[in-house]
């Protein structure tokens, strides 16, 4: 066993022992939410960090996930297990139609059309009040139960469990992705869009393809989130998730599978902490994410190859050690 | 019936003619130079054909009988006609046998040990195999040129376009790149040529076509066209030593 893969599953493994050491309700619901933030932000990554493409409607298609889990287990009476397949059908389908306009898009437009289309949501949410609650949001939503266990019993253990199989899932498929053909054509795409065409890769369906692989992760993070919280609100497309997940992709490193899981959990735990510090808590994360980017451009994930590669320098240029060079 | 036909390829940008009822032809198998001062349209000429970024204003390219005017970028590069770039270009974050297996059909299996076989064997005849997975970003200019020919010949081309292909080199890096290219055309593959240094082009070409301001200045025998007066006058100053 390497050294990576031992460290992965120690990590696994604590987070799997965590519920064992600790039933405390406040721990066990910031573990969840911080775990399925991950899950929402390493498929973030995908589009924008693998894919380069600016689509700001990914929290739209976690929101639209959870609605339409809770409309559908709710009013119209499907049962709770599907919700997860329901919401990840949803965001998919979404995903596809605010991509068709994005196709031969770049840059900024990318961002005001994705954006739109979150905006576009949340209207239709507000002004369908009998569907989707309107402004005070869709509650009541099922809870999931299989064969008759709750997975909210024993302080949320099952919801803590699902998330943490589907974090795992995630990093699993996000890692094949990346040593993929398709992973390769979006990262060709993002390299070289002219390049990468007359090389034979066909730009529209690789990242329609590319939103839509995308859109699993939020789609299945919102449909648990949803039945876990029991409500979906129209906060879910408004600015405070979006820069709070747009903040745990930086912070963790864009375009690496580790780095938006790492910068999710790490996120998570530095705005528990500093609880004590009121809305300022916010103030110093801001300065602590500005501190880490100015010293490590490539987040949290790029620390050890930015550790190295300073050790590396330093070695050359200590003429104690007599690697410098004869100046 | 000619493996390409060009006829009349036209293009503007606003007042601009970049290209004027430009035609030709090219057989399987043959090399094609074309030269001309700088913005006579040779670059845009490679654009038109392969539709990067945009295809002609009139005109119509026929490959191998078919024409290319439904045809998107991408359909133009699986159809055969594959181009490489006037500067050094790479998918600098993919290590370089990622590059060649990017640039594979699908029917070649990239994601397989098979497709990794092949990809290490053309490599190999480019001597890039040694570099194979170091990230294609880092390795030398020549090396870099050479990698993006490997990445054209991946997609199996019956045409490739060449666009100065020694800009930027030595002169034994110049020299390989001719015994290169030749290999390439040795397995019957057509190559259509742009470059500036004429050496290469005579050494190379069956054909060739001198551009000026968007239009056919002259076309022939490489060794008449650089005698040719009106060449002389337009582009190359006195007659090319070497003819």
């Amino acid at each position: 066993m390497t050294r990576k893969s031992l460290i992965i599953c120690v990590f696994f493994a604590i987070l799997a022992l965590l519920p064992v050491v600790s039933d405390d309700s406040y721990i066990r619901h910031v573990s969840i939410v911080a775990l399925l933030y991950a899950i929402v932000v390493s498929g973030w990554n995908v589009s924008l960090g693998f894919g380069g493409v600016f689509n700001f409607a990914h929290l739209a298609f976690f929101a639209i996930a959870a609605y339409a889990t809770g409309i559908l287990t709710k009013t119209y009476g499907f049962p709770s297990w599907m919700g997860v397949p329901i919401g990840i059908i949803a965001a998919v389908i979404a995903s596809l139609i605010v991509c068709l306009p994005v196709l031969r898009l770049k840059g900024i437009y990318v961002i005001l059309v994705t954006f739109g289309f979150g905006q576009l949501c949340l209207q239709f949410v507000l002004n369908q009040r009998s569907l989707t609650g309107g402004n005070f949001g869709f509650v009541q939503i099922p809870p999931l139960r299989v064969f008759g266990y709750s997975f909210r019993s024993d302080q949320a253990m099952g919801y803590y469990y699902l998330a943490l199989v589907g974090l795992i899932l995630t990093v699993v498929l996000i890692n094949w992705f990346r040593s993929s053909p398709f992973g390769w054509r979006v990262a060709a795409l993002r390299e070289n869009e002219d390049y990468a065409v007359s090389r034979g890769i066909a730009l529209a369906r690789v990242r329609l393809a590319t939103f839509a692989f995308s859109a699993i992760f939020p789609g299945a993070a919102g449909a648990i989130y949803a039945q876990y919280v029991r409500a979906a609100s129209p906060d879910m497309f408004g600015f405070s998730f979006l820069t709070i997940a747009l903040s745990m992709l930086l912070l963790g490193g864009v375009a690496t599978v580790w780095g938006p899981v790492v910068g999710a959990l790490v996120f998570a735990i530095l705005t528990e902490v500093m609880t004590p510090l009121g809305p300022g808590r916010y103030l110093v994360t801001a300065v602590l994410i500005v501190a880490i980017l100015r010293f490590f451009p490539k987040g949290l994930a790029g620390i050890p190859d930015g550790l190295a590669t300073w050790r590396a320098r330093s070695r050359k240029i200590d003429p104690a050690k007599g690697h410098g060079p004869n100046v | 019936m000619a493996l390409l036909e060009v006829d009349g390829l036209t293009k503007s940008f606003g007042a601009l003619v970049a290209l004027r009822g430009v035609s030709f032809s090219l057989e399987a198998g043959e090399v094609l130079g074309l030269a001309g001062p700088n913005g006579s349209g040779k670059s845009t000429l490679f654009n038109m054909l392969t539709k990067i970024p945009t295809g002609p204003d009139a005109g119509d390219v026929r490959l191998d009988g078919q024409s290319l005017k439904n045809m998107r970028a991408h359909q133009i590069a699986r159809a055969g006609m594959v181009r490489i770039f006037q500067t050094e270009t790479d998918f600098g974050d993919l290590s370089v046998v990622e590059n060649i297996l990017v640039s594979m059909p699908s029917d070649s299996k990239p994601g397989t040990k098979a497709g990794r076989d092949a990809a290490m064997a053309l490599l190999s005849e480019f001597d890039l195999d040694g570099m194979a997975d170091q990230a294609s970003g880092q390795i030398g200019v020549f090396d870099r040129k050479k990698l993006m020919i490997a990445t054209a010949l991946a997609r199996q081309p019956k045409i490739l376009l060449l666009d100065e292909p020694a800009a930027g080199l030595s002169k034994p890096e110049v020299a390989a790149m001719i015994e290169l290219i030749r290999q390439i055309n040795a397995k019957g593959i057509a190559i259509v040529v742009i470059e500036h240094v004429i050496p290469l082009l005579l050494a190379l070409s069956e054909k060739l076509i001198v551009l000026n301001f968007g239009e056919v200045l002259a076309r022939g025998a490489p060794r008449d066209v650089v005698r040719d007066p009106a060449v002389v006058e337009a582009y190359l100053g006195s007659v090319a030593e070497d003819a």
